[in-house]
């Protein structure tokens, strides 16, 4: 004798649909919650203010002092016509001070990127010793009108930033006064 | 048969309908579509495209469409001329024939003169970008030849007029003016001659697989700048770039 078959019970129709559309808005959320490939490489940001220390994965670092002017100064005798605003930075490195090289400063404003200028003597690249703060200053060359806008200053040890710490100190120029000179530091150990 | 005699003449397609009479205006339509039907059925389905190509080409052909088509000539600017591409806004605006240069980082042998020439760039893409990078078709360097030069007519070097920074950044929206430099015979040139410096623009390019990031290069000849030399001599009286 074949065993009892239990009754199929089959869904009504209305909730073939409703579970049909309830899996399609799961899928979505599964689409909107998945990293993009950029986030999945996408640097640690360590965010500080102006005048606070921000310790990264292999540095600390203090931004201090933003000051703009139309004229930038360096103390061997440089000096630079524009738009630039000058920062001071102190940095150390933390565990060793092999391949310690800080070399990536730049600012960002409106998503465009502008690197700390190399035609003066500055700090960039600096070479940062273990418990040894050392200071100096960075100059940015920006256009005109940026002098009016928010920005970012962004410090890491590389330019290729992916998967490692990424200092970022948020800086509003229209905030500063602007100077006739402003003058670059030497650098050196921190007095 | 179920046919009624009155629908004979329908009968020779081989359908049974109602009777003519009933609805005659309607009945004729529907011949003629069956006579449409009956003829396309006996065209050959690869045909079909053909005949559809058929009147696009000759539309096509009325109205120009196949006529041979004139390659985009390639402009020529005289000195001062701007010409922007994707990562650069150039002009140039002189160029000068020195013995030589080492504050614009460049050093010429026995018998060679420097040919430099005074370029405007000014960065308009989204971030600062070097005037000089490995690759000689990259970068500034990588948009400036001249060709009548040989040599693959690659500038020696770039440094600013202003304060002499060898291979300086550009940054976006701040122009500056360069000292673009080659090394030249002697006798290859002389003052008042013209040279022809050919702008190249550059497209951008993303790395995938292995590479990373954004890049410009694959240089194409965009505009022939034509500028007249002028000799300058030793060039300690005029050419001398002093921070």
């Amino acid at each position: 004798m074949m065993p009892a078959t239990p009754p199929v019970k089959s869904l009504p129709p209305w909730a073939v649909w409703v579970i049909g559309v309830a899996l399609l808005g799961a899928a979505w959320g599964v689409v909107q919650l998945t990293p993009s490939d950029d986030a999945i490489q996408a640097p640690f940001v360590v965010a500080a203010s102006v005048g606070e220390k921000a310790t990264a994965r292999a540095f600390d670092v203090t931004v201090t002092d933003p000051r703009l002017g139309d004229t930038a100064f360096d103390q061997k005798g440089w000096y630079g016509d524009g738009t630039w605003l000058v920062v001071d930075i102190e940095a150390e490195s933390r565990q060793v001070e092999q391949g310690a090289l800080l070399g990536n400063i730049v600012f960002v404003s409106d998503g465009v990127t502008y690197t700390a200028s190399e035609r003066p003597s500055s700090a960039l690249p600096l070479s940062l010793r273990t418990g040894i703060p050392q200071t100096g200053s960075v100059a940015f060359e920006l256009p005109e009108g940026v002098a009016q806008r928010p920005g970012v200053i962004q410090i890491s040890l590389d330019i290729e930033t992916r998967l490692d710490s990424l200092v970022e100190v948020p800086i509003d120029l229209a905030e500063l006064t602007r100077h006739d000179d402003v003058e670059m530091r030497a650098t050196g150990w921190t007095p | 048969m179920t046919t009624p005699p009155a629908a004979g003449p329908d009968s020779e397609t081989g359908v049974a309908s109602a009777p003519a009479a009933a609805e005659p205006a309607g009945a004729r339509t529907r011949r003629g579509a069956r006579w449409v039907g009956s003829m396309t059925d006996r065209v050959p389905t690869g045909w079909i495209t053909g005949i559809l190509t058929v009147p696009f080409l000759a539309v096509a052909a009325a109205f120009g469409g196949l006529n041979a088509v004139a390659a985009p000539p390639i402009p020529d600017l005289s000195a001062g001329k701007t010409h922007v591409n994707g990562p650069f806004s150039l002009a140039i605006s002189r160029a000068v024939l020195i013995d030589e240069f080492p504050e614009a980082g460049i050093t010429v042998e026995e018998g060679q003169r420097v040919l430099a020439v005074v370029v405007t760039a000014e960065n308009v893409w989204d971030r600062a970008m070097p005037t000089v990078l490995s690759s000689p078709d990259a970068a500034l360097r990588g948009s400036l030849r001249i060709p009548s030069l040989g040599d693959g007519a690659v500038p020696v070097a770039i440094a600013r007029f202003d304060d002499a920074t060898k291979e300086p950044h550009l940054q976006p929206g701040v122009p500056a003016d360069l000292v673009v430099t080659w090394a030249v015979d002697a006798d290859a040139l002389a003052a008042g001659d013209e040279v022809e410096i050919d702008i190249r623009d550059l497209s951008l390019s993303e790395g995938v697989l292995i590479t990373y990031g954004e890049e410009w290069g694959t240089p194409m000849t965009a505009a022939h700048v034509h500028v007249d030399v002028t000799d300058v001599g030793a060039g300690a009286d005029a050419e001398e770039t002093s921070g």
